[in-house]
């Protein structure tokens, strides 16, 4: 218990206790006696008080009877023994009488308006009784010309209240200061940018200004906040591992708009252009809406039965003559937690095989696996809250702000109040640019610089002796380890300021809570489970693992990449990362699932491609994975796919992976099934059905026990919230989850029988007991070994804002008039020698094939260094990509290419090569 | 005020002395004095210097806030261009004081004059080394900047200033946090008037007991009054607090020019004092706030016999319209709203409808963010109280 006393102050004459959220009189009153007991209109909980309408003026006193003074409530901090008068003629006839000003400068033509019966000033209005004003002849900002050049956002400033809600969204929230207010006193006025068109400006179409918006001045092309709909239905994003909740509009059956609710956890009232406006991708023509089989390499429609029973056959053909290890599946990271536990189940149980993966294989297997290594556990440690709670943040090898947009936003946020980032990272991504530290180092030399900083921080007498000897084990060896590493020549190796790289390690190690962010950067690399491992041992000799605001924090790509490999779609960990090869597990995975489970660990992703061309692997299911345009080295897995007999993609497009299938199926998209996704902080989250699944479409739950009935198996119809059941049997740290317990914000994992779930793990002690601190040289990528000669250049590859991995959802919705082509980016240096200027259309290529992409040359990439995205079937960058992989996972070597670059022609001429290996649809 | 720092020389005396002077002292003496802030707002500075001294922060500001705007006040300007070491020396202090090493004049721009004095004292006295690194050999590091206001009349609000110096929109910030724990780029400031500065040197190379022995303790030592040319002997001229205002205007001001019935005292947002009531009023700020005016920086602009009042309201209206910063909901709507009403009056298009004008004063003055709406009320309510007569003609009582 608290030792400190009690403060009370009066609402109205009653004493409430004032708590430690109650930074305002407002935020006291509203928690105590409601939310519309004061009305508000510039006011928003996500923004900084700002006290502009004064529409929230209370009265208070200091003491009883005594004389009050009339304050804006929202900005006032509520103290002890303050009374505080909610309501009176004083106070009513305030409200009126600004309500009335603003009245004076509205239109008031409510009944056409986009947000009638949704409009805060309307509700304001009508709660004080007001519903005109008694002005004479006011003058008025009338027929200000709508801003309608955005393709999402809609600007009409004849509703503008001037609150400066959007402005501050823009600022405070997403970080962009797009927004701002010019003019002086009545004149002033919202601009973008240096008074640019909406759609002309830096704006990034997160929305938030849309969001918070009290009327219909900013709005979006989708009229996200009429009131007009039939229902809104909650549910989670399909986009990346944040987890955004989101708010669907369904009229006539169909999804309208998209807005995030306010009441969240994890996004905290915000999303990102893709979460909030690239929903249209789910309705496109597009959408696969019948079965295919090839024949005679023709895709003919079928009926589902007729495709069931041809992939029974040659499933049965193949397992006969094979056995069941002659069949893999990888599943999808973008479906439910629901679907990949029984597609797992299918392959599993149902074939017979453990040769089932998914994407996490060519993500953050090495995360999972490197953090298993040294914690015991292959899970972020710490929750995206804690972001608030953190005093210095280290991201490596991530882009948050393109890729974890609503995260990056957070860290954005933090770091412009004055908190430390070291970013770690060879481009000047967005944070990088408000980075204390930006170390540019280049690809494949993470370890060098973790042992760096390591040694520094050894060096420095910086470690946390406490935790190091409670905590961990194996410090003395490290020590020395450590010590011996020289820093002069790995920063050599890695291009970095050694001084740099010493005061970024001194702030990471003096930090109160240092919190640690990895991406793609850190895994896609041949020594990337090495590289996880170093992180754990700078969290673990620094002590910043086991409390609020700092650990370990993998941002998981895809939705459910976490979820994914949770339920077991991993070819050596079956449903709740029980080893397969161990007795003890097969038994109690026979006795769950009924037939005897297989003992030998399956294939992985780049093992399967191996083993479909050395014609020991003839069939494969793949759930909505394109692996065609997204697995390095696009001409082997083509040739893979090429080898199988019988190749099933259940998927929503006809995707480069899909053109190649024997069988298609149309699955469903997020917002046409029930489940749950689980994020990046480990939170499972409810996944609800928004709309019917599209006519002629399944959700791919529904497919795969349908399969697996068709294939015998005695598998009950599928019920999202069965399965869950089934699930919470199986998997220890999903005990205690039900549908209904998750309710709107969901629960972390492990989730207790009783329900608790967990925010921090490894806060008494590491699954392993104690931390296991580990050292590793750096070592030179294979890739680059073998290749720098003929290929000096080296390529990474990442993603942008717009669009997301292969784009087959992106480039289906307006995202693509923003973007619309993968760009080459060049240091000026490079292009200078190859005669290179931005705009010119470049040749990349590499031993493994070739792609043209126009070019931009500019000092974001280092010296030596070309990156480009992946997100264009049109480009296939992929074609160039190799066949590094993480020494321990296989995780493909993305971020390391070795590559030369050529100009072809100058600007914008270039003609467009005709695709292969393109499959008709009939 | 004496004249014991017009010379460098001097300044480099007194500065000497002081630099081996606790600072608690310093706090003290400002303190013993009753200095209140001379700009209008009367916080007492004494107070203000200890808070920021106490503030946590691995830098600290010292702003001085020379963004003159007040009608009829000329004050800052004269101890800006004939005085400029006594405010310089009042930074210093503050700086030495609070733990500061940098500080920032903000002069308005209708000063070039001032910002020629001040800048030729700054290099004169960083080429001595009393400004800049280590003075005179000591650990103190005080350096001093000028920022160059451009018209707009909100930025000598504070929290506007800060912004303005910051380079954002100058909008006032809501209050708390003040300045003094989070000011200029979020750092503990203290931003202080030219002339409390100025006064602040005074005190501390005399001690505080003169200046306390004037007036009273709420309103003590001296103030500078600025007496516009409908005097016989306009000008700035430093009084004694509780010096009756008849005896500033008949003797020192030696009466009017031509006939007048009321003064503005303290600028736009000062009251409107009606000649009768100035026999009843003395050099106080507490007694002028009694009354319901305001004395605030004592300004003084003499409103002619003939001058309609509806005008002066309408002028001052279209003041607050023009100078809004446009936040506030009852500021930025209600003064375009007031200056509306009295176009209208002007133009013969529409009476004054009293009883919303009325309501529209008393929500600016409840409902503003800030003293610049939300004062305008009080020189409106004082016409309208002292002359409604004048203007019974043009108004309508029922709307």
């Amino acid at each position: 218990m608290s030792s400190e006393k009690r403060k009370i102050a009066y609402i109205d004459g009653k004493p409430y206790e004032i708590g430690a959220n109650h930074t305002s009189i407002l935020k006291f009153v509203k928690s105590y006696v409601g939310e519309k007991k004061v009305p508000t209109l510039c006011d928003d909980p996500n923004l900084a008080p700002y006290g502009a309408c004064r529409v929230c003026s209370v009265e208070v006193a200091l003491e009883k009877d005594g004389p009050t003074r009339m304050v804006a409530s929202c900005h006032t901090p509520v103290a002890e023994n303050q009374h505080i008068f909610t309501s009176n003629e004083a106070i009513t006839n305030l409200r009126k009488n600004i309500v009335e000003l603003v009245l004076t400068d509205h239109p008031m033509e409510c009944d056409s308006c986009e947000v009638n019966n949704n409009c805060e000033l309307q509700t304001v209005a009508n709660d004080l009784g007001i519903s005109d004003h008694r002005y004479n002849s006011p003058k008025q900002h009338k027929g200000i010309p709508r801003d309608t050049s955005h393709d999402y956002m809609r600007m009409n400033l004849d509703n503008c209240i001037n609150c400066g809600r959007c402005v501050r969204a823009c600022d405070e929230i997403q970080g962009s200061f797009v927004l701002t207010m010019s003019g002086r006193g009545f004149e002033s006025k919202i601009t973008t940018d240096n008074d640019m068109m909406f759609g002309d400006s830096s704006c990034v179409s997160c929305g938030a200004c849309a969001h918070t918006c009290p009327t219909d001045a900013i709005s979006d092309v989708f009229m996200s906040k009429s009131a007009d709909v039939d229902e809104k239905v909650r549910t989670t994003c399909s986009y990346c591992g944040v987890g955004c909740n989101l708010e669907a509009s369904i009229k006539d059956n169909k999804v309208v708009a998209i807005d995030t609710p306010k009441e969240t956890e994890v996004n905290a009232g915000h999303t990102c252009i893709k979460g909030r406006y690239a929903f249209s991708f789910y309705d496109h023509p597009d959408r696969l809406k019948t079965p295919l089989i090839k024949r005679n390499g023709k895709f003919e429609e079928a009926s589902w039965d007729e495709a069931y029973d041809f992939i029974k056959k040659e499933m049965n053909r193949i397992t006969k003559d094979n056995g069941p290890d002659a069949f893999a599946g990888i599943s999808s990271a973008r479906c439910t937690n629901e679907e990949n536990y029984v597609f797992q189940k299918m392959i599993r149980a149902a074939v017979g095989t453990n040769s089932v993966d998914c994407c996490a294989r060519i993500c953050h297997s090495p995360t999972a696996w490197g953090m298993q290594q040294t914690f015991g556990t292959g899970a972020a440690t710490n929750s995206t809250e804690d972001i608030y709670h953190a005093d210095c943040f280290i991201v490596i090898g991530a882009n948050p702000t393109n890729a974890h947009p609503v995260t990056g936003a957070k860290i954005k946020q933090q770091v412009m109040k004055g908190k430390k980032l070291i970013v770690l990272d060879p481009i000047t991504t967005e944070l990088a640019k408000l980075a204390d530290y930006h170390i540019k180092l280049r690809p494949g030399t993470n370890v060098a610089v973790l042992n760096m900083m390591l040694h520094y921080i050894i060096k420095s007498k910086l470690y946390n002796v406490d935790f190091v000897r409670d905590r961990t084990e194996g410090f003395d060896n490290f020590i020395k380890e450590i010590e011996r590493q020289d820093v002069d020549h790995l920063a050599k190796v890695a291009g970095v300021d050694k001084q740099l790289v010493k005061e970024a390690a001194i702030a990471y190690a003096t930090a109160k809570n240092s919190m640690e962010f990895h991406g793609l950067g850190v895994t896609e690399q041949e020594q990337g489970s090495k590289t996880v491992m170093l992180i754990a041992d700078l969290a673990m000799i620094t002590g910043n693992i086991g409390r609020k605001g700092v650990g370990v924090n993998p941002l998981r790509g895809q939705n459910n990449v976490q979820g994914a490999a949770d339920m077991g779609c991993q070819p050596h960990q079956g449903a709740g990362y029980y080893e397969v090869a161990d007795e003890k597990n097969q038994k109690f995975y026979t006795e769950k699932y009924g037939v005897t489970h297989p003992t030998k660990p399956g294939l992985k992703i780049p093992e399967m491609f191996e083993a479909a061309i050395d014609k020991e692997l003839k069939g494969l299911w793949i759930i909505g994975e394109d692996i065609v345009q997204t697995d390095p080295n696009s001409a082997h897995v083509v040739e893979a796919m090429n080898s199988l007999e019988l190749l099933v993609v259940q998927e929503i497009f006809m995707s480069e992976t899909a053109k190649l299938a024997t069988v298609v199926l149309p699955g469903t998209t997020f917002l046409e099934k029930d489940g749950t996704f689980t994020n990046t902080e480990r939170r499972i989250q409810r996944v609800n059905r928004a709309v019917p699944p599209l006519p002629g479409t399944k959700p791919d739950g529904v497919i795969v026990t349908d399969m697996m009935q068709k294939l015998g198996f005695d598998q009950p119809t599928y019920d999202a919230e069965q399965m869950l059941k089934e699930i919470a049997d199986v998997v220890p740290f999903f005990k205690g989850v039900t549908r209904e317990r998750l309710g709107k914000l969901g629960l972390q994992w492990p989730v207790q029988e009783d329900g608790t779930d967990t925010q921090i793990l490894h806060t008494e002690s590491f699954k392993l007991g104690r931390g296991r601190l580990k050292n590793f040289d750096w070592k030179e990528s294979t890739e680059i070994e073998t290749n720098k000669e003929e290929y000096p250049l080296i390529l990474t590859t990442s993603r942008i804002l717009q669009h997301y991995n292969a784009a087959t959802m992106t480039r289906r919705t307006k995202n693509i008039n923003i973007v619309d082509e993968d760009v080459l980016l060049i240091h000026p240096k490079d292009a200078a020698h190859r005669d290179i200027n931005t705009g010119d259309i470049g040749r990349l290529y590499s031993g493994r094939g070739e792609v043209a992409l126009k070019v931009e040359v500019t000092d974001k990439v280092k010296e030596g260094i070309v990156f480009t995205t992946f997100h264009f079937p049109e480009h296939m960058v992929n074609m160039v990509t190799g066949h590094g992989k993480d020494e321990e996972t296989m995780c493909a070597e993305y971020k390391v290419s070795s590559v030369e670059v050529q100009k072809i022609s100058n600007q914008f001429k270039t003609e467009v090569k005709p695709k292969e290996n393109q499959a008709e649809v009939s | 005020m004496d004249d014991k720092l017009s010379s460098p020389n001097q300044f480099k005396e007194q500065l000497n002395k002081f630099l081996k002077t606790d600072k608690q002292e310093i706090i003290k003496s400002l303190l013993d004095s009753n200095l209140t802030g001379r700009g209008g707002a009367g916080f007492p500075t004494g107070m203000k210097w200890d808070f920021c001294s106490k503030a946590k922060g691995d830098k600290k500001y010292v702003i001085c806030n020379a963004d003159e705007g007040d009608s009829g006040a000329f004050s800052d300007r004269y101890l800006l261009e004939d005085q400029p070491l006594k405010v310089i020396f009042g930074m210093i202090l503050c700086g030495m004081v609070i733990g500061s090493d940098e500080g920032v004049l903000y002069i308005r721009g209708e000063y070039p004059k001032s910002i020629e004095a001040i800048n030729g004292s700054i290099n004169e006295l960083k080429k001595l080394n009393l400004l800049g690194d280590n003075i005179l050999g000591t650990d103190f590091s005080f350096d001093l900047g000028i920022c160059i206001g451009q018209g707009a009349y909100i930025c000598g609000e504070e929290t506007a200033l800060i912004a303005s110096i910051e380079g954002r929109r100058a909008e006032v910030d809501v209050r708390p946090p003040f300045p003094v724990t989070e000011g200029l780029y979020k750092k503990p400031t203290v931003v202080n008037n030219v002339e409390t500065l100025a006064a602040a040197t005074g005190i501390l190379i005399n001690g505080p007991e003169k200046f306390a022995a004037i007036g009273n303790k709420k309103s003590a030592g001296t103030k500078l009054v600025c007496l516009d040319s409908f005097f016989n002997n306009p000008g700035v001229y430093e009084i004694d607090m509780g010096t009756p205002m008849k005896k500033i205007f008949n003797e020192i001001g030696g009466g009017y020019k031509e006939p007048v019935k009321a003064f503005q005292v303290g600028g736009p947002l000062g009251g409107v004092v009606p000649l009768s009531e100035i026999d009843n009023l003395n050099l106080d700020f507490q007694e002028f706030t009694a009354k319901g005016f305001m004395l605030g920086h004592a300004s003084i602009v003499s409103i002619p016999k003939d001058f309609p009042m509806s005008e002066y309201i309408h002028h001052l209206f279209e003041f607050s319209a023009e100078e809004s910063c446009g936040k506030c909901f009852p500021g930025r709507l209600g003064s375009y709203r007031g200056k509306e009403m009295f176009d209208q009056v002007k133009n013969k298009t529409a009476k004054i409808p009293l009883k919303l004008l009325n309501e529209l004063l008393v929500t600016m003055q409840k409902g503003c963010l800030c003293a610049l709406c939300g004062a305008i009320p009080t020189p409106i309510m004082n016409i309208l109280k002292y002359f409604g007569d004048e203007m019974k003609n043009d108004m309508v009582k029922d709307n």
